[in-house]
């Protein structure tokens, strides 16, 4: 009953975030946006030129193998620090009082992670189902044929994510960059054996065996196919694609018995995770430094003295450098030595990598990430709104944060930037000057607009992976293969004029959020 | 120098949080009285520039501040009820940055942070990182930065919590010795804190204004209403009920009791002089009238 009612609770605290409903609002668009009509000269998934016909096996399966790209990583930097919330928060202790084992508070917060993903994950299918009615491909909805797929690859691999997501945040030493760097290796060393090992019956994501089973029908229907044609990207054509009938996977039983083991796995992590939990005793949260990281520290006892102040004098203007002094600080502020030699190792690499290996060399653009994804959200994390409200000027904090983005996005960029210069491809540089410059827009767009930095975090590691490590077209902001300069000069503005827009909504968000509680509560009454 | 409430209401949705505000500060300290939800938070962050009234006007120095807020906020020393501070800040380079969103000199700002830090007994942690410090720490903190400008209308929300009675006694010094060139206005449940630095003090109960005196003004109120009787634990219950009892001691002859009360509540009871924690309970809690 604990459980349950721990459950409960944390899913009402995430599902009430302005991260969940802009997460959930952008799976409804990926869903639309992953069904392109025949006619729309796209495809999200090629396998030799064909595709299946838009029927419910078709598209239940696609959205479990694409849930491997858009929902693995974003879910996990999303649900990643549950329990540094409740210490930032200062529950923890008052939970930590209470009967609940360290078991029961684990599992509380792996369950209700794992509710929260499978959440998204639906309504991602149900976007889908909704596209093969517009599509009109094929009329026949089965939901089997939805679940099917669901219920034997993603929720095996969604349990291990939420266990992970867990572990994250308690083990010591994963809990800050380290951790989400693992993550992502992990990430992309699963995936890539799957692909490259469909026989493999401990495969998580399943992946080669989907592929395997798709080419298969693609090949009985187009002979001339190559076996191994299956992958996803951004594939333009110019004539309607042709299509073929396709029923689903015919899952073997030491496969569907393998899917039983990740969940042994999850359970597992889950039991780890609550050994090492040290139900708040100790405070070490690296994420999120409200109370924690710090030695405590005391000041000597004395009566406090009325020593008479010196006056102060006011500008006629204000001092733009000291304000983009402090939100350097705040911005960088509780880097650990290894982040910054992080930094550092991505400086000297900027200038060293080949610029013909800069597919993997950009990744010297996703050690900042922590850095960037604070900006526009630091008022909210550090509960500083209204004192910062009452001094003004509120929107050079809202742009000296902007440009302090811009300066390391820049830092790190100068190297490849320069060779590239002198290497006389300039539209290469252009594009990597724009797209340096849409990095910490978008984070501070995404942080104004969810006043959360877990959202830019989700967001970007999924559009670094598909865009700059996979070059799928347009979502290669960094124009590594391909060059979206207009593009993202485009969008950088764009967001710029969004978040600005945003920063104003949010600067009355407290007297917005008190109308709406009023709105919700009908008793008449005073509120505070 | 003027602060002035006409008629400000502030609804959120349908509730009325405040309701036709009157109120006029002139400098010196004025302490803000009422019980939880009485709408004080929403009158000071109206004053605060941080939210707006639905109605009615805030006027400093003769200027609608709804319409140039700037204009109160460079003069203005804020201390919410709530607040955080950057963890990996020290507490000078928090200072410094609250120093030039409030628009401040550097130079300046920097020889008054100093003394401020002294002042508030800081200057031993002040290269410490604010994350470390302890709950008192952080409200000495918040009321330097409330300080920093020099502010010509300060307004402190609770500025006591986290304080021992040492530190909540020199504060009140603090805010008394600030108090001849200045609008400061303090809110608090703690009546001890108004009482000794407040020379007028405005009473709100459920977004009204009750009343707007001085302390003594509101002692007279409550005079001939206060009573002190001797009672049993099962007639204290019942007291309790009917009247609102401002005090209840346990003694070997029984319970002593002091009840607030139009009329003598019980036949052995005597009237007493009223304090002004009596005055507030009887403006807050009207029962047995």
């Amino acid at each position: 009953m604990k459980i349950i009612l721990l459950i409960k609770s944390n899913l009402i605290k995430q599902t009430r975030s302005r991260s969940f409903l802009l997460i959930l609002l952008t799976s409804v668009f990926l869903g639309w946006l992953c069904v392109p009509a025949a006619t729309d000269g796209y495809e999200i998934f090629y396998l030799g030129g064909v595709r299946g016909i838009y029927n419910s096996a078709w598209l239940g399966t696609i959205a479990a193998l694409l849930s491997t790209i858009l929902l693995w990583l974003p879910g996990f930097y999303l649900l990643r620090n549950q329990v540094s919330e409740d210490k930032r928060l200062k529950i923890g202790q008052i939970l930590a009082a209470t009967p609940v084992t360290r078991l029961q508070y684990i599992a509380g917060k792996v369950l209700s992670n794992f509710i929260v993903l499978c959440l998204l994950e639906l309504l991602f299918l149900a976007s889908f189902l909704v596209m093969q009615i517009i599509r009109g491909e094929a009329l026949y909805i089965s939901l089997f044929d939805y679940l099917q797929p669901f219920l034997v690859v993603t929720v095996p691999y969604l349990l291990v994510l939420a266990a992970l997501t867990v572990l994250f945040d308690v083990f010591p030493g994963l809990m800050g960059a380290f951790g989400n760097v693992l993550i992502f290796i992990f990430w992309v060393t699963m995936t890539t054996l799957s692909v490259a090992m469909p026989e493999n019956p401990f495969d998580l994501f399943a992946i080669g065996k989907i592929l395997q089973a798709m080419t298969k029908g693609a090949r009985s229907a187009f002979p001339n196919i190559p076996a191994e044609s299956g992958s996803f990207g951004f594939y333009t054509h110019t004539d309607p694609t042709p299509t073929f009938e396709w029923d689903g996977v015919s899952w073997d039983s030491s496969f569907l018995l393998s899917r039983l083991v990740w969940i042994g796995v999850s359970v597992g992590i889950c039991v780890l995770a609550s050994l090492v939990f040290d139900r708040f005793r100790k405070e070490h949260s690296e994420k999120n430094q409200q109370t924690s990281d710090f030695k405590q520290v005391t000041s000597k006892r004395k009566t406090l003295s009325t020593k008479e102040l010196p006056t102060v004098s006011r500008r006629n203007t204000i001092s733009f450098a000291s304000i983009i002094k402090g939100e350097a600080r705040i911005l960088t502020g509780g880097l650990s030595k290894r982040r910054f030699l992080l930094l550092v190792a991505a400086l000297i690499l900027s200038w060293v990598t080949p610029l013909t290996q800069m597919r993997w060399g950009s990744c010297i653009l996703l050690i900042p990430i922590s850095v960037w994804s604070k900006e526009g959200c630091d008022k909210k994390q550090y509960f500083t709104k209204e004192l910062l409200a009452s001094c003004g000027y509120q929107s050079v904090k809202w742009w000296a944060s902007w440009l302090v983005g811009l300066f390391i996005a820049y830092a790190l960029s100068a190297g490849v930037i320069i060779r590239y210069l002198l290497a006389g491809e300039v539209s290469h540089a252009l594009a990597w000057l724009v797209g340096a410059a849409f990095i910490p827009t978008l984070a501070l767009a995404l942080g104004t607009l969810s006043e959360s930095s877990r959202f830019f975090e989700a967001v970007y590691i999924v559009w670094f992976y598909m865009g700059c490590i996979n070059n799928m077209g347009v979502l290669d902001f960094l124009g590594i293969a391909q060059n979206n300069t207009l593009i993202y000069f485009i969008a950088t503005v764009v967001l710029l004029v969004l978040g600005r827009c945003a920063a104003v909504w949010t600067e009355n968000a407290g007297e917005k959020r008190r109308i709406f509680i009023s709105a919700c509560d009908k008793k008449p009454g005073i509120v505070k | 120098m003027r602060l002035e409430l006409r008629d400000v209401t502030k609804m959120y949705g349908s509730k009325k949080a405040l309701q036709d505000i009157n109120l006029v500060f002139d400098s010196g300290v004025t302490g803000l009285l009422g019980p939880n939800g009485a709408g004080k938070s929403t009158l000071m962050r109206l004053m605060a520039t941080i939210e707006s009234p639905t109605s009615g006007t805030i006027i400093y120095n003769g200027e609608d501040i709804a319409k140039k807020p700037n204009v109160l906020r460079r003069e203005l020393g804020y201390l919410p009820q709530d607040f955080g501070v950057y963890p990996n800040m020290t507490p000078v380079e928090f200072l410094e940055y609250m120093a030039a969103m409030k628009g401040l000199s550097m130079n300046s700002a920097r020889k008054r942070i100093d003394v401020l830090l002294e002042n508030l007994h800081l200057s031993d942690v002040r290269k410490r990182k604010l994350g470390g410090f302890s709950g008192g720490m952080k409200q000495r903190v918040g009321i330097a930065q409330a300080l920093l400008n020099d502010p010509a209308v300060l307004i402190v929300d609770e500025p006591t919590v986290g304080l021992d009675p040492e530190e909540r006694i020199t504060f009140r010094n603090l805010l008394a010795s600030l108090s001849d060139e200045k609008i400061i206005i303090l809110s608090t449940h703690i009546v001890t804190d108004i009482e000794s630095i407040a020379p007028r003090i405005a009473f709100l109960t459920g977004g009204h204004l009750l009343a707007n005196l001085s302390p003594e003004e509101l002692i007279q109120k409550v005079e001939g209403k206060v009573w002190s009787c001797v009672v049993s634990a099962g007639k204290l219950s019942e007291l309790s009920e009917r009247y609102t009892i401002s005090n209840a001691i346990q003694r070997c002859d029984g319970i002593h009791v002091k009840v607030i009360a139009e009329k003598q509540p019980v036949i052995n009871a005597e009237p007493i002089a009223p304090d002004l924690e009596d005055a507030y309970l009887f403006y807050t809690s009207r029962k047995g009238e």
